[in-house]
């Protein structure tokens, strides 16, 4: 059942995907992550969940956005665990 | 006397033995090819391995021929050199039956320059190649020219003891050392990537192996793809290609992606030169423009120009191995960089690839994280550190990935936008002009085929901003960060015109909202028109009440009147 749920959930983000094509290239077993995300994720890497990082991309309020590492770090853990076994490892 | 002619025999067998063991295993090919061949790379022959090659090579399943969409096109004349094994048939018009000395002969007149080009090429100097002394750093090409011999010895194409004496027009264009005349109407070819194989196997082989180590983690790209060895595959199988009926253009397109048909892109015909292939020149033609600046922001580069300015005294002749320490080459070069791997230069140029050009693409920027990926960065860095530190080097590429990145994430932000827009059907002509594209292309958003082919309203305009912002801008804001051209991705291209398109997508974006709200607000005004019994404030009720009532009151009176004047007349 879960293996649905997961598979359903992958197939909404791939088909969902809204990413335009170069020539051929379709669709990736990867679940999307955005790339404000990954720079997140990215900026948090060796710190600690409490820590907090600068966005690379956001401001608001005439401010850069600052990120708790716990959210950008789980933003990504969702995508890699919907991606199953599509994730071969890696940071 | 008997004795000694069975010993030169057993040391001829034994000799061809050795020549064959030497010849079977092509160091520089990855085993993933031989695995993918069904063959064991220390035993096959040269010929099994050709043989194996060529039939892959030549399997429309693996990409030769017109492609699952061949049935939407048809050639052009000039195709028949784009896709020789598809479609070139000799000319009839010269009917002639010729010798090897007579291709020669009679193409001084005809084609004088191929011919001149050709004499002074390594292919009509065998000879040079084999009185090459070893200091001499060209000594390299002596063995490859013994191993050519082997292989077509192995191949049953030069006899056990004859050497190849000139590879010249008859061998590329007819049969390798023909012995016969050739037909003119009937024998004639083109050269395709196998003809030069059949000579050159190590590096036809190491070209062909790109099919097998491009192999993405998760299809973000089809496996081989993109390669030298998969180009027409991946041009054929572009839809709009197929689809689009401007022929013309579209062969445009087929002239960047030959490389899989024939060999003389880098080094061209007639002369064939290693030299000319190895300098960044060769490579521009193709990898330049406007969604792969690759020659135009590397020659901007301080790579790029160092070239420009020192590459005069480099020896372009000495092989890309010699490059630095025999050419005196002290900065790098596209070739000099693609075509090593892990210290070794082949004809493979895909096993570094990581970023493949386009960031939007699916799962691209997803995997740059992963082992796969940071494999490819460690080779990376191998190859930056024969000239730069290790620290240099790492921090450079890093910064190339997270600047990529931000560049990903303003387009993805814009293209929120214009994807909404499409999804509830609000794009300029949407529901009203927005003609199907040309089968077998289906109908979408921000597609690739709508850089080729439009119609109507198809794409709207802020569509094709942000396809073009990604397929242009974005691409070009990559390939200016991993060819180190500093305007190349902060004002010139990439950040500054990817910053231009977002500006100008949020103001249509607004403009289209503020005409939406008149437009909802001229349907209102339009709805109080639209009849006298369609009453929807109080106001019209009361007026027509009271139209009513001053009608029906004049209208009694009267009739109040008529009466009395007909009793008084009574």
């Amino acid at each position: 059942m879960n293996k649905v749920i997961v598979a359903a959930f992958v197939s909404i983000f791939v088909l969902g995907s809204t990413a335009t094509f170069a020539s051929g290239n379709l669709t990736s077993s990867l679940a999307p992550i955005a790339a404000k995300d990954l720079l997140n994720y990215l900026s948090c890497k060796d710190k600690k969940p409490t820590d907090v990082v600068k966005s690379r991309t956001d401001v608001e309020n005439g401010k850069i956005v600052r990120v708790k590492c716990a959210d950008a770090v789980a933003v990504v853990k969702k995508a890699r665990d919907a991606s199953g076994d599509a994730w071969q490892g890696g940071y | 006397m008997h004795a000694r002619h069975w010993l030169k025999g057993i040391m001829l067998a034994g000799g061809l033995l050795l020549a064959g063991m030497v010849q079977a295993n092509i160091s520089t090919v990855p085993s993933e090819t031989y695995e993918a061949l069904g063959l064991d790379r220390n035993k096959a022959t040269p010929k099994e391995t050709y043989e194996a090659l060529v039939k892959r090579y030549k399997d429309p399943a693996q990409g030769a021929g017109k492609g699952t969409m061949g049935k939407y096109w048809e050639p052009i004349p000039y195709s028949i050199y784009l896709d020789p094994a598809t479609f070139y048939k000799p000319p009839t018009s010269m009917r002639e039956v010729a010798s090897r000395k007579e291709c020669v002969e009679c193409h001084s007149d005809e084609s004088p320059v191929w011919v001149q080009a050709w004499k002074r090429s390594t292919h009509a100097n065998l000879d040079k190649v084999r009185n090459l002394k070893p200091e001499d750093p060209l000594y390299y090409k002596k063995a490859k020219l013994e191993e050519v011999e082997g292989n077509l010895r192995s191949l049953g194409k030069l006899g056990e003891k004859e050497s190849l004496k000139e590879v010249g027009c008859i061998d590329c264009h007819v049969e390798v050392n023909a012995k016969k005349k050739a037909d003119h109407t009937k024998d004639l070819i083109m050269p395709t990537a196998d003809v030069c194989g059949t000579c050159h196997l190590r590096e036809f082989a190491e070209r062909e192996s790109e099919r097998d180590t491009m192999i993405w983690p998760n299809g973000q790209w089809p496996d081989g793809r993109p390669s030298h060895a998969l180009d027409y595959k991946a041009n054929v199988e572009t839809t709009v290609w197929a689809a689009m009926p401007q022929r013309e253009v579209a062969e445009g397109c087929t002239m960047c992606h030959t490389n899989q048909n024939k060999c003389d892109s880098c080094h061209t015909r007639h002369e064939f030169s290693a030299a000319e292939s190895r300098k960044p020149e060769a490579c521009a033609t193709c990898h330049s423009g406007v969604d792969h600046n690759n020659w135009e922001t590397y020659s901007m580069s301080k790579h790029g120009k160092m070239v420009a300015m020192l590459g005069d005294n480099w020896n372009w002749e000495v092989q890309l191995k010699d490059a630095y320490a025999k050419g005196g080459q002290n900065a790098p070069t596209c070739a000099g960089c693609h075509f090593e791997y892990e210290g070794e230069y082949s004809h493979n140029i895909t096993r570094k690839i990581r970023w493949a050009n386009y960031p939007f693409v699916p799962g691209i920027a997803e995997n740059i994280t992963s082992d796969w990926s940071e494999a490819r960065l460690d080779s990376w860095v191998v190859t930056c550190t024969q000239c730069h530190s290790e620290r240099f080097a790492r921090s450079y590429l890093d910064l190339m990935d997270k600047g990529t990145l931000a560049g990903l994430a303003k387009y993805q932000e814009a293209h929120e936008i214009v994807e909404k827009l499409y999804k509830e059907g609000n794009l300029t002509g949407q529901k009203t002009n927005r003609p199907v594209p040309p089968e077998p292309e289906k109908p979408g958003f921000g597609i690739f085929t709508q850089l080729f082919w439009s119609k109507g309203n198809n794409p709207a305009s802020i569509e094709l901003k942000v396809l073009e912002m990604a397929e242009n801008d974005l691409a070009k804001m990559h390939v200016g960060l991993a060819h180190t051209n500093p305007g190349g991705w902060t004002y010139t291209e990439g950040w500054g015109p990817i910053n231009r398109a977002y500006v100008e997508i949020q103001d249509e974006h607004t403009k289209m909202q503020e005409m939406a709200a008149l437009q909802a607000r001229v349907n209102k005004l339009e709805g109080k028109r639209a009849s006298l019994l369609d009453l929807n404030n109080p106001e019209d009720k009361i007026s027509l009440g009271g139209l009513g009532g001053g009608m029906l009151l004049a209208g009694t009176l009267a009739l109040m009147g008529w009466r009395k004047r007909k009793q008084n007349q009574a």
